[in-house]
């Protein structure tokens, strides 16, 4: 038996041969699609990788809003209070004169639309590159399948005619399936994190449009008595 | 290189030997016995059976007798007369699991050593000393080839006596090593033919785990094996059929979970489970995350185009 070391970023591919035994096409075949088995595991690693800051930093960003809503939407509460668009759930939560400056609620309106649009670019990428990768993944999975039902399962039935000595090939890819092991938790990982940072922006835009409605009602009700020098009428 | 033979023979008339060489190891359970059944196979005389025990009893290899039996069969006079239970012994020949027996009457002998791996392999002993052919009931295998060799050298060396079996005692050793060899090839092949068998069932259960009610004896039909051989090649790969079918069908619900939208009560009713809150246990367990968590969910109204 010829012991050979094929040295791959994934990791390195270790076979025995019988070389008194000549190797047909299709073992050849076989041999190279479990190279590409690494280089596709590869690939998806690399790619994920590549994709996974972005994705944390659209998730941090989204949570920044969220949570930057949240002086906005008081604001608006007391305003809707303060001008009578809606009436206090139990007792008023003041009484007496109120002041706001309302240049600190524009700002913050301000801020919070600038951060969504600066956000709707990131989530753009975001996305296309989880459907990047969800493609990708897809079709190493339908490939995986036929590979191992079809020609690594043929080459394990044919120990007796092969060059590679089906043990050494047996255990490589038990050796693969462990490395595989964690790069493929990353991946499902990889999913739920970004399905909860697209849930996360749905609600963020559903609760801040919600707030937009309200904010447009409260500017309406300003308007009336604000003359747009700014001064009291 | 390591060879030893272990000879023992203790009060119940059994004779074991116990051939190592490497790792591999063998034994050679012989015993006195009137046994009418076993394959009578005309070989070699008993006194030429108990030669090759002393043939390969030499230096680097350890020979204790217990019991009177023992004593009286393998004694100094025996071994320098060839005589042992000329004419009058009936030797049984097993291996330590018993899964084949034969038969050596005086002037008929048939020597089998069997191994931990399941294999029993006929030592080729040189039934006709005019004739270096293997015999027929043998396995025309390489290893039966060069030990008739190895038998034949063996007879060809000149002289009578201790000092003979001396002479044969590096040929002995040779016969050790290349029975060292065949049991590695054995075990080769016994791996190599459980890893097909791995293989196919996995291949059979991955196909047919939507089934229901798939155990590890459809599995192992499937496959034309028996459940014990199944069960035997997937122990030796620390797992349990039936814990691969479970896995292989939770591997098929994560599927279902990740790229339908199918509800998880439909989901479990596919993979058979009768409970979906135990799906969900399952699941869980597997894969450390609720199914809830679904890979195709994307921001609404959100297609990646401009707005």
């Amino acid at each position: 038996m010829e012991t050979t070391v094929t040295h791959h970023p994934f990791r390195d591919i270790t076979l025995a041969y019988d070389r008194g035994k000549p190797q047909g096409e299709r073992e050849l075949a076989t041999l190279a699609q479990y190279v590409e088995l690494h280089d596709r595991v590869w690939k998806l690693k690399v790619m994920r990788q590549g994709y996974e800051p972005r994705l944390a930093e659209a998730a941090l960003r989204i949570d920044g809003l969220r949570d930057s809503l949240h002086p906005i939407e008081r604001r608006v509460e007391v305003m809707e209070l303060g001008l009578g668009l809606r009436a206090a759930d139990g007792p008023p939560p003041f009484e007496g004169k109120l002041t706001m400056k309302l240049n600190d609620f524009y700002d913050d309106s301000d801020r919070f639309n600038d951060g969504i649009h600066g956000l709707y670019g990131l989530i753009k990428q975001v996305t296309e590159e989880h459907n990047r990768f969800l493609d990708e993944y897809n079709a190493f999975d339908g490939w995986f399948e036929a590979f191992n039902d079809g020609p690594l399962y043929e080459i394990f039935q044919d120990w007796e005619t092969v060059s590679v000595d089906t043990v050494s090939l047996d255990r490589d890819h038990q050796a693969f399936l462990e490395a595989w092991g964690p790069v493929w938790q990353a991946e499902d990982d990889y999913f739920a994190r970004a399905a909860a940072a697209f849930a996360a922006y749905d609600d963020l835009i559903r609760v801040s449009d919600a707030l937009f409605l309200r904010v447009k009602r409260v500017q309406a009700a300003l308007d009336g008595i604000i003359d747009p020098s700014g001064e009291e009428g | 290189m390591g060879a030893l033979l272990d000879i023992r023979v203790p009060a119940d008339d059994r004779c074991r030997l116990t051939l190592v060489a490497d790792e591999a190891f063998a034994y050679l359970d012989l015993k006195l016995d009137d046994m009418d059944d076993g394959i009578d196979i005309p070989l070699v005389s008993a006194a030429d059976a108990f030669w090759l025990i002393f043939l390969v009893s030499g230096e680097g290899c350890r020979l204790s007798f217990e019991g009177h039996w023992g004593a009286n069969a393998l004694g100094m006079q025996e071994y320098q007369g060839f005589n042992v239970g000329a004419g009058h012994h009936r030797l049984r020949v097993s291996d330590s699991r018993c899964r084949l027996q034969g038969v050596a009457i005086a002037g008929q002998a048939k020597a089998l050593i069997g191994n931990d791996y399941g294999k029993l392999q006929p030592l080729a002993l040189p039934y006709d000393r005019e004739s270096s052919a293997v015999p027929p009931y043998l396995p025309r295998c390489p290893f039966n080839q060069k030990a008739s060799a190895l038998f034949e050298r063996m007879a060809d060396i000149p002289g009578d006596g201790i000092a003979r079996l001396y002479a044969c005692r590096t040929l002995a050793l040779d016969l050790l090593r290349l029975y060292d060899t065949q049991l590695r090839e054995d075990r080769t092949t016994d791996d190599r033919q459980g890893i097909a068998l791995f293989h196919a069932a996995i291949r059979h259960i991955r196909a047919h785990c939507l089934d229901g009610g798939l155990t590890p004896q459809l599995v192992a039909d499937a496959v034309h094996t028996s459940e014990r051989t199944l069960r035997r090649v997937f122990a030796s790969r620390g797992k349990k059929v039936i814990e691969y079918i479970n896995f292989t069908r939770l591997m098929k619900a994560r599927e279902l979970v990740l790229l339908t939208d199918k509800p998880l009560k439909e989901i479990a009713y596919t993979l058979h489970y009768s409970d979906v809150q135990y799906f969900i246990r399952e699941y869980r367990k597997t894969f450390n995350i609720h199914p809830k968590h679904r890979m195709d969910y994307m921001p609404e109204g959100f297609d990646g185009e401009e707005e």
